[in-house]
């Protein structure tokens, strides 16, 4: 075999016999390509982001006190806040997506950075919510009847190293669950499309 | 809308050809030469809207095609199968036919290459000159030149490993 071989093999091939197009488009539809699948992990996590909204929304009413019930609603509006915020950006991030026309190395960066910077806006707001549920637990149980009694007028050192202690755990668990998630959901094809990217990188 | 779709459809049952071509160099299972068949038409139908009548469709078709296909991954479930053992249905039916036999030991030849390599030797089969080989890739036309070069030797390699003289 030799190269003019592969040339005459590939003008002869008619590609396949078998291959059949659908009668209509609805009977198409995308799956594997990176952002499609980025799109539909977003699908799913809107839908579920909305119910937690919703479901957290009825939460402050079964505070055990009218103040924390006040603190709840103060910090569930600026969680509202955000979360219309980063829903509004990622609608239009969500909208922007998709295959392009452009050259192979456009488009390869194109993804990239798409990818990249979806996975920067989700980061940022995963931590924002990150602060307000700390918030939130701190005021829950600063206002917890009985705490501040328990607590006294005095701080002991030890107290203090339980406190920084139980903050320091939880968010770098947080942060821990944070990362491994992002790079469960999204990471991989950034990684993937990294390694793409580079094959087309000058060779000497 | 439907007109368009379907003037959009025969194009697509004029070119299915080359995008299973396509398809057969990125993939090695005829499930997964089929899922990346219908992301590729799932792909061209959304870019439909930015194909300009006075340019060839195959021109704006092998953009779009490819950079699907350079894209596309494997449905995880498959991803651990190989294809080193021949389809039985190619074992018996193409041995009959020698020409057919090396172009089953081209593609899965192919299938071995890196994604940008797959793309540069489907130009270069495609009968396109460096130049346009590298303004279809983004890359320079010198960038081009040894890419090509060094798809067809790694090409070579990989059919002479499948037991051909080369």
């Amino acid at each position: 075999m030799n190269f003019d071989d592969i040339q005459s093999l590939w003008n002869k091939d008619d590609g396949g016999k078998g291959v059949v197009v659908p009668d209509n488009l609805e009977k198409i539809r995308a799956a594997h390509h990176p952002v499609d699948k980025i799109r539909k992990t977003m699908r799913h996590e809107a839908l579920t982001q909305l119910i937690a909204v919703i479901l957290a929304g009825f939460w402050g009413r079964y505070m055990e006190s009218a103040i924390m019930s006040v603190i709840y609603y103060c910090l569930y509006g600026v969680m509202l806040a955000t979360c219309v915020y980063y829903s509004y950006r990622f609608y239009r991030f969500y909208r922007r997506l998709g295959t392009s026309v452009l050259s192979a190395k456009e488009h390869l960066y194109e993804v990239y950075y798409d990818i990249e910077l979806h996975i920067e806006m989700y980061r940022s707001w995963t931590y924002a919510l990150m602060m307000l549920g700390l918030g939130l637990a701190t005021t829950y149980i600063l206002t917890k009847p009985g705490f501040m009694q328990a607590v006294g007028t005095a701080v002991s050192a030890w107290t203090v190293f339980k406190i920084v202690s139980v903050f320091v755990v939880v968010i770098g668990w947080c942060v821990v669950a944070t990362e491994l998630w992002i790079r469960m959901c999204y990471g991989k094809y950034l990684k993937e499309i990294k390694k793409i990217k580079d094959e087309l990188k000058d060779v000497q | 809308m439907k007109n368009r779709e379907q003037e959009f459809l025969a194009h697509i049952a004029t070119n299915k050809g080359i995008i299973h071509k396509i398809c057969k160099m990125y993939m090695d299972t005829a499930d997964d030469q089929q899922d990346l068949f219908q992301e590729i038409v799932y792909q061209l139908w959304k870019s439909y809207g930015s194909f300009q009548e006075q340019s060839r469709f195959s021109t704006w078709m092998y953009r779009v095609a490819l950079n699907t296909a350079i894209v596309f991954f494997k449905k995880e479930r498959r991803q651990l199968q190989t294809s080193d053992v021949m389809p039985e249905h190619l074992a018996e039916e193409e041995r009959s036919s020698e020409k057919e036999l090396q172009l089953y030991h081209f593609y899965k030849a192919v299938q071995q290459l890196e994604r940008v390599e797959k793309a540069i030797m489907f130009y270069h089969l495609e009968n396109y000159s460096h130049r346009e080989i590298a303004d279809n890739l983004g890359i320079s036309e010198g960038n081009a030149r040894v890419k090509l070069n060094r798809a067809k030797t790694k090409l070579k390699e990989l059919i002479k490993q499948q037991g051909y003289e080369f």
